[in-house]
Formats: C-alpha cells, structure tokens, sequence
C-alpha cells in the first residue's frame, strides 16, 4: 500500500489528475473517518477532507515522495479539523446513516460524544489512523505522557458505555 | 487488557468501514481543482500581459518623448540626474553681468540658475534661448539633447568648477593661474554653507563675499535681512567680482538654522542625588550643579518614607534626589524626593538616625544602604555589602542602574552600591528596590579627581 501511494504522489506530482483521483479514491476513507471521528458532523468533515485534498494538490510539487504520505495527510486534515471546530465552537452532530450493523456504530458515536474534543482526536488517531503515541504528540502538540493519559481516560469511558451495552 | 483493547479496535475499525461517504465529495473536490487551475493560467497570462506591457512601454519611452516636455525615459532620467548634480553643487561659476540679471528677472530656482550657467558655458548658445525652452517646462534632459550636449560634460563643467575654486582657495599655490582666474571671473555664482558673517561681510565656504545696500536677500520667495542669516544656513549667492572683492547681488538662503532652530525646543531630562545649598521659594541651588533650578507649583516634592510633603521642606543641607528636565535654557524640577533631612532636623532626632545609619532598620520602611559589594550571588540573587549584617534580595523588579539601565550580572564584588530597599521579617533579607552602581574603576577616577581637586566638570550632568 505504502509503494503504491508513493507511486501515485510521484504522478500527482507531475500533475496526473488520474493519479490524483485514485489516490484520493484509496485514502479518503481513512482521512475522512479521523476527521469525523474528532468533528462528528458530515457536512463539517466533508469540508475539512476536501480542503485537504485540495491543498495536497496545490502543493502537490513541494510534497517530498519518500516521506509517508499518510502522515502529511493527517497533519493537513488535523489543522483544518482544528480550525472549523475553532469557527464552530460547538459540535453539530447529525444523523449518520450507516450501510450495515447500525448499532455498534450509532455506539461508538454516542460514546465519542462523551468524550472532549482532545480526547476525541487522541482516541481517532490512535484507533482509526493506527498513529503512535509520539506521533499524536505532535500532531495535537502535547507531551507523550498527556496523551497516554487521555489514551487511557478516553479508553476506559468507552469501554464503559461499549460493556454497558454488552457488545 | 490487550484483548479489550483489540475488541476496541474492531469496533472503531467496523466504525470506519460503515461510514458512507458522500460520493459528490469526490467530483466537487476535481471541480474545485479544475477551477483553481483556471485561475492560476488566468494569472499567469495577465502577469504576462503586463510584463509585456511594461517591456513595450521602456522601449517605446526610449525612443518616444512619452513623457510629453520632459522627453524620452532616457532625457528624463538624464535631467534628474543632471538636477540632483546641481543640488550638490557646492562652488563658483563665472559669468556675465547680463546673466545675472537675467537669471534675477526670471526669478528661477537656484538649481536652474546653477544648471543654465554651466549650459551657457558648454553651449554657447544665448541665455534667453535656454531660460525659454525652462519656461515652457522642457525637461533639463530635453534641453540637453536639444543643445546636443551630453550629461557628462556639463558634470564636469560643475566638478571642475568646485576644483576651481577649490584650488585658488587652497594652499596660494598657482599664483599665476589664479590671477588669470580672476582677471577671467566677473560674476560667480556660489553655492554653499555660511561659515561666518562679520559685519557686512559673509563667509560661504570659504569665499568672503561682501554685503551692500543693494544685496537682495530671500529665504522661500520673502525679503529678508542680513540680521535673518545664521551660520550654518545654506546659500546661493550670485555675486559680481570687482578687483579682488566679491560684492552680493542677491543672496538665496535653502536652509535657514534659524527657523529651524525655532521649531526644535531642546529638551533634556537628567536625574542627580545631591545637597540643597541654597532655595529662594523657586530658585533652587545643589552642591552637584551649576546654575539655578526653577521650582514651581508642578514640582512633586516628597519626603522619603513618608510621601508627599511641600515646598518649605526644602532646607538647605538636606540630601535631595532630584529628577531636572531641561527646557531651553530652563532648568525645571519636576519632582525631589528629600532622602536626608538637614543637620539641625537631624541632631533633633539623634540616636534613631545614628542607628539606622549602622543597618538596624526599622520593618517594612525604605532605607538606603551604601557601602562597597563584598558578596554577589547570582544564583540566589544575593547581594551583600560591607557594614551591614544583612543580605539584601534583587528580584525581577528591581531597578539597576550603572551608567544606564544595567543587569544584576553588572554588579561585582568591590563595586560602590547604594541600595534603596525594605527590611523584611527578622533574618530575612532586604529586598532590594532600586540599586545605583559606581564600578570599581569610576570609583577609583572619582577618588582621584576628588583629590587633585579637579572640579571642571562639576555640575554637568
């Protein structure tokens, strides 16, 4: 998978627009589910994702191929998540509809909703974006220990709503 | 713990795969694209555009006087230079008397009048010619090319025309030369910095040109009097040359030190520790300075510790600290803060004084303490002098000074202090508010002053 994106920026870098959309065709789903994890709204997550793929375009030509592409994607999509929460200030959740097993996911959102915008965007980068514990230090800027920490705060609430409703 | 961890995983993993996704995202995010590519060509091209636009305008106003009377960019940017050549001038050119009076009827600026003279000798073509062709706002690069004379010669007329000048005015040498010079010279123009002015007599540059009754003398187009004229003022002085002596026709004064002088008030501020010697109930003399100090109602008078007081506090042989603006030639107190008291108040309060005086300061009162740095710590921010039992504390707040503004990390061991702080509880130490530093070496040259009895500088602040 790695390959095969690093492939695809090489094209996109020399402004293949067909690269560009399988790209965005293999990836999107990974950005947009942190995004939404952290917002948990379409319309704003649907706004971030675009923007980010947008501005991965724009500076297609300054993008370095042999560094994960993955990783500068999640730093794009995060500054953007953090500023529409700025412009926001609070969370519109809206009905989502999910293709199958309604039940589990209505859960993880209700439990997400119980956690703070912080600990939200820890636990999404952890368990959707498979991002270590360093990495999520600098890319929501705290210490390691703070957020092994909220890791830890934000896993035992959602353990405790999932064992509530006995998953 | 591992195996709930996985289960979370599987959960937010499941979380992920049943997200559905807006399929438009997809073709509004390649719309997007293509329009931001639209409007990057777009830019591209009108960039472009007036790339080209200003590639054809320099080559079309090299060739074309687009800038109508002033000519072509070349014959533009010719005369300012051949302007600013003449601004700088600074020297004598040789005339004619009908010249001169013509440049005096047409009332030029004394750049033109500069730039014609020099033309007229180049060109050999008539004045009025050329005063015409100003009149009807040609540019002096146009001019130029009309004349077919190029800007480098007529620099060099204004160069050699300052080495002129220079030369019969430097060491007497050429004797023969400067005579020729002078049998040669009828009218000079002078442009320059008045040095002196002796009576009737004015020194520009280094030229003494005479006054008389029929010098017309202006500073920014009004009548103006000898008295007006100011060392330091700049000149045009167009002169005619009888014998040996240059006889004013009309003096042009640029920059007059005078006005200048009128609307920059000098103001200094200055801060000086010192005994009252004498006080009149407004004028105030201390040992440290020279002159009288004006006191008045706006004057904040304080005693130390104990706040604001009034004017008959003011005794002579109290120690003051005394903060002086200067304004003009007046010295004004703005405040004084009376630090000792004089010595009849003084043997009135006895032993109190003579103890606090030995470091047994009363609490949380303001004292002063001098003495010379045994200890500096600067880790803790300690300070210790010698005569006193007590540390003293330098926190962010407190104010250094050593010629200047200055840090804790100035301060060495063996440097004069006089430290202004408050007591804290019993063994704790005085926290320092405000610290003045006489350096070791100062102290040592202050000393040896003293002692030679050298008190040229004293009162200068």
């Amino acid at each position: 998978m790695e390959d095969k994106l690093k492939m695809l920026v090489l094209q996109i870098k020399d402004g293949n627009k067909d690269a560009f959309t399988e790209f965005y065709r293999l990836t999107v789903r990974y950005v947009y589910s942190i995004v939404y994890a952290y917002l948990l709204s379409n319309e704003d997550t649907e706004d971030v994702v675009q923007n980010t793929y947008l501005k991965l375009y724009v500076i297609r030509k300054r993008v370095n191929p042999e560094k994960p592409i993955l990783a500068y994607m999640k730093r794009i999509a995060i500054n953007y998540a953090f500023k529409q929460m700025r412009q926001k200030k609070k969370v519109i959740i809206k009905e989502v509809s999910f293709a199958n097993d309604e039940g589990t996911k209505e859960l993880v959102q209700e439990a997400l909703k119980k956690l703070d915008e912080k600990d939200r965007i820890v636990i999404a980068l952890h368990y959707l974006g498979n991002t270590s514990v360093k990495e999520i230090s600098l890319l929501v800027n705290e210490k390691e220990g703070s957020v092994k920490s909220r890791l830890f705060r934000a896993r035992k609430k959602l353990k405790e709503v999932i064992n509530n409703e006995k998953i | 713990m591992k195996k709930s961890d996985d289960k979370l995983k599987d959960v937010f993993n499941d979380f992920k795969n049943g997200l559905q996704l807006n399929k438009n995202m997809e073709g509004r995010l390649l719309e997007m694209i293509g329009k931001k590519e639209m409007a990057a060509h777009r830019r591209k091209f009108l960039l472009g555009l007036v790339g080209a636009a200003i590639a054809a305008f320099l080559v079309i106003s090299s060739i074309a006087p687009v800038f109508g009377k002033s000519g072509t960019l070349p014959q533009v940017i010719a005369g300012l230079n051949l302007e600013r050549s003449a601004n700088s001038f600074k020297g004598s050119l040789s005339t004619d008397d009908r010249i001169i009076e013509e440049l005096e009827d047409q009332d030029l600026s004394p750049i033109d009048s500069i730039i014609i003279v020099a033309l007229l000798k180049e060109s050999g073509m008539p004045a009025d010619k050329i005063i015409e062709m100003r009149n009807e706002k040609m540019g002096w690069g146009r001019i130029l090319s009309e004349l077919s004379i190029s800007l480098n010669s007529i620099k060099n007329t204004l160069k050699q025309a300052q080495n002129v000048i220079d030369e019969e005015e430097g060491n007497g040498e050429g004797e023969e030369t400067k005579e020729e010079n002078q049998n040669q010279l009828k009218f000079v123009v002078v442009k320059g910095i008045l040095n002196d002015i002796d009576g009737s007599i004015v020194t520009v540059n280094e030229t003494e040109i005479l006054l008389t009754e029929e010098t017309i003398i202006k500073c920014r187009g009004k009548s103006v009097t000898a008295n007006d004229l100011t060392i330091g003022d700049e000149l045009l002085v167009k002169a005619s040359k009888i014998e040996d002596v240059f006889e004013a026709k009309s003096i042009l004064v640029f920059t007059n030190m005078k006005e200048n002088k009128g609307t920059e008030k000098e103001t200094k501020e200055f801060e000086l520790r010192s005994a009252i010697v004498s006080f009149d109930g407004s004028i105030l003399t201390i040992s440290d300075f020279e002159g009288g100090i004006l006191v008045d109602e706006n004057t904040k008078i304080q005693r130390k510790g104990e706040g604001r007081t009034d004017i008959e506090s003011l005794e002579v042989d109290a120690t003051v600290q005394i903060h002086i603006r200067k304004d003009g030639d007046v010295y004004h107190a703005t405040s004084i803060v009376i630090l000792e008291k004089a010595e009849n108040e003084e043997n009135e309060e006895g032993e109190e004084e003579s103890e606090q005086e030995k470091g047994n300061v009363s609490k949380n009162k303001k004292e002063t303490f001098k003495g010379e740095v045994s200890v500096v710590n600067p880790d803790d921010g300690i300070l210790a002098i010698f005569g006193y039992d007590m540390l003293f504390k330098i926190s962010e707040d407190t104010l250094i000074i050593s010629n200047g503004k200055a840090e804790f990390s100035d301060i060495n061991e063996g440097d004069s202090v006089e430290i202004i702080g408050t007591e804290q509880e019993e063994g704790e130490p005085v926290s320092a508010e405000k610290i003045t530093v006489t350096k070791r070496n100062e102290q040592q040259e202050k000393n040896k002053n003293k002692g030679n009895g050298n008190s040229k500088d004293k009162g200068k602040p």
